[in-house]
């Protein structure tokens, strides 16, 4: 895995984002350069992986700046934040800053300005965060669970923080009980999860351990998530431990995966006549983009059928601003949406790569 | 394996044999076509219809889209979007 | 002209621009293929649709035609025919030199233009018909 820092551009001028791109990827430390225009790309991205910093700019014409600086301060944070703006006004530089902004810009004019903007960003870039989990660093326990989860596990999460051990019995995916000190069930389960720094071990599972956990786990992590809110503010006492005990290459979702494939904009999956997608990356409405898929596959699928022209395979869509997929299996639906910069040609052939990733 | 493959291919009956062409306007009226008139209309319809339906309810999700290929195992259909009609290509696929 | 006739003929020199367009696209596509490096050739799917779109230029253009009397049409049926009579398939198209291919591309501008030119002629003759009923529904109402 690359230890070159990952900076994430968002800005709605693609030919700025070249700029950038070309400009910051000159950087001593060499950063890897990944950009967008759209926010909630944006956030998908962070949420896909890590990243150290992100530069946004603030005054965009479809998306506004803030709005996504919330969203990511809450979500991530100990990502470095650069706000920038053509104009910058002190009233958007205090609020850019009371969102936790770490550092506020007037896009660099001068070949001077240009030279500080880049002075500046290796210094965010140098300040290395403090908190995660060792080995996933910056990544939540509840990370580390839900990717358990997903992929029906069965493991024994052990948690080592400020001296204390903690452990999660994961169990076909179900978190099936947990302990922490003295507490077990879930009150320790939610002790656990509000740990914010640590190391942690994977340990084989037990299967004799008696259920106490009987909360779904989508429910408990939606009840760690509203813990660790809560507990943000206040939990600055753990230190981390000196000993790292294990590592383990964190299994991805489908989608992740696919997102990764170069030239990837977005992908959904789901099923034919389902009300919602089973599961999305980079897409703003993916109820309304599932209920398209859908009933566009149907429309095709009834021709194919009362005319026998053999099963559909698949439907290709080209438009200047998006290139779009759709691949059905049974009742299964593939959207995956290219770039508008990759080539026709070549989307056949990257398709391949996405469909070997469909589970 | 072999028998579901053989049984699938059956199903497929070319309505077209010959590669052809048409175009609609906006209404789904066809202005011209390079298909022989034995080629059935409700064939003919259906596509407009579902070519059209496309392009429009993409648009109405906030997808722009100029092209569109339907690729089924025995026919191909390409259309380009002309001010709200269409170029159609049809190309029969042996399976 | 009836309005409908006339809303009829709009639509359809539309059409036959963007099928014009067409013509362009693939013309750019033998350039780009002659000049890639590894000289990507046409698949017999790609040389049937250019086929195709010729042919139904051909057909629509005496659509349009027929709208207009004989003996004045709005656009010489040759100088299209000029255009497409060339460009006998998409693998020749590449062998053509550049020079060749510029004369047709500019020829295939002149007529892009004039297409404009009569769609928008036709869309004035529209709005007056329009306004002109429009007048006659007030001042009936008076």
């Amino acid at each position: 895995m690359s230890d070159k820092p990952k900076i994430l551009i968002l800005d709605d001028e693609e030919d700025l984002l070249a700029t950038y791109k070309d400009l910051l990827t000159n950087l001593p430390s060499k950063p890897e350069i990944y950009t967008t225009t759209n926010g909630a790309r944006a956030v998908a991205m962070l949420d896909a992986e890590q990243f150290s910093l992100l530069i946004t700019d603030l005054h965009m014409p479809e998306i506004d700046g803030f709005q996504v600086l919330a969203i990511v301060r809450r979500r991530f944070p100990e990502l470095k934040i650069l706000a920038i703006s053509s104009v910058l006004e002190e009233q958007y530089r205090a609020r850019a800053y009371s969102l936790g902004v770490d550092m506020c810009w007037q896009k660099p004019g001068t070949e001077n300005e240009i030279k500080m903007f880049f002075d500046c960003i290796e210094s965010l870039l140098e300040e290395r965060p403090s908190e995660g989990f060792r080995g996933i660093q910056n990544k939540s326990l509840v990370d580390l669970i839900q990717l358990e989860c997903i992929c029906r596990n069965s493991t024994t999460l052990k948690v080592i923080s400020g001296g204390i051990e903690g452990k999660i019995y994961i169990l076909d995916g179900e978190i099936i009980d947990a302990e922490f000190g003295n507490l077990t069930g879930d009150i320790a389960f939610k002790k656990l999860i509000s740990l914010k720094k640590g190391s942690f071990e994977y340990l084989p599972a037990v299967t004799e351990r008696e259920r106490k956990i009987f909360s779904s786990t989508d429910g408990l992590l939606l009840d760690a998530a509203q813990t660790i809110d809560e507990t943000t503010a206040e939990d600055k006492s753990e230190v981390p431990d000196a000993s790292e005990t294990g590592d383990r290459t964190a299994l991805v979702k489908p989608v992740i995966a696919m997102s990764k494939i170069d030239g990837v904009d977005f992908i959904l999956i789901g099923e034919l006549k389902s009300p919602q997608p089973s599961d999305s990356w980079g897409v703003d409405d993916s109820k309304n983009l599932h209920k398209w898929i859908s009933n566009t596959v149907q429309l095709w699928r009834s021709f194919g059928d009362k005319f026998l022209c053999g099963e559909l395979k698949d439907i290709f869509l080209y438009g200047h601003h998006c290139k779009v997929v759709l691949k059905t299996k049974e009742n299964k639906l593939l959207c995956a949406g290219f770039k508008a910069t990759v080539n026709n040609e070549t989307i056949p052939n990257l398709m391949k790569d996405v469909i070997a990733l469909w589970v | 394996m072999g028998l579901t493959k053989a049984k699938k291919d059956q199903s497929i009956k070319l309505i077209i044999t010959k590669p052809g062409s048409f175009t609609v306007d906006a209404n789904g009226n066809i202005l011209s076509s390079t298909l022989p008139l034995s080629v059935p209309d409700k064939f003919i319809e259906i596509i407009i219809h579902n070519v059209l339906e496309t392009f429009l309810t993409a648009r109405a999700s906030g997808l722009i889209f100029e092209e569109v290929i339907i690729q089924f195992i025995g026919l191909k259909i390409v259309a380009r979007e002309m001010r709200g009609g269409a170029l159609i290509h049809l190309t029969p696929l042996k399976p | 002209m009836k309005t409908s006739k006339l809303d009829d003929l709009i639509s359809q020199i539309e059409i036959y621009i963007e099928n014009w367009k067409q013509l362009n696209h693939f013309i750019n596509l033998a350039r780009e293929r002659r000049s890639a490096q590894d000289k990507k050739y046409f698949s017999p799917e790609e040389e049937s649709q250019f086929l195709d779109v010729k042919s139904l230029l051909a057909q629509q253009l005496e659509c349009i035609l027929s709208y207009f009397p004989a003996e004045t049409p709005p656009i010489s049926r040759e100088e299209i025919f000029n255009v497409i009579t060339p460009l006998t398939a998409l693998r020749s198209t590449i062998e053509i030199n550049e020079a060749t291919l510029r004369g047709i591309e500019n020829q295939w501008h002149k007529i892009f233009i004039q297409l404009q030119s009569i769609l928008g002629q036709l869309k004035v003759q529209r709005q007056k018909i329009k306004s002109k009923s429009l007048f006659s529904i007030f001042s009936k109402k008076k």
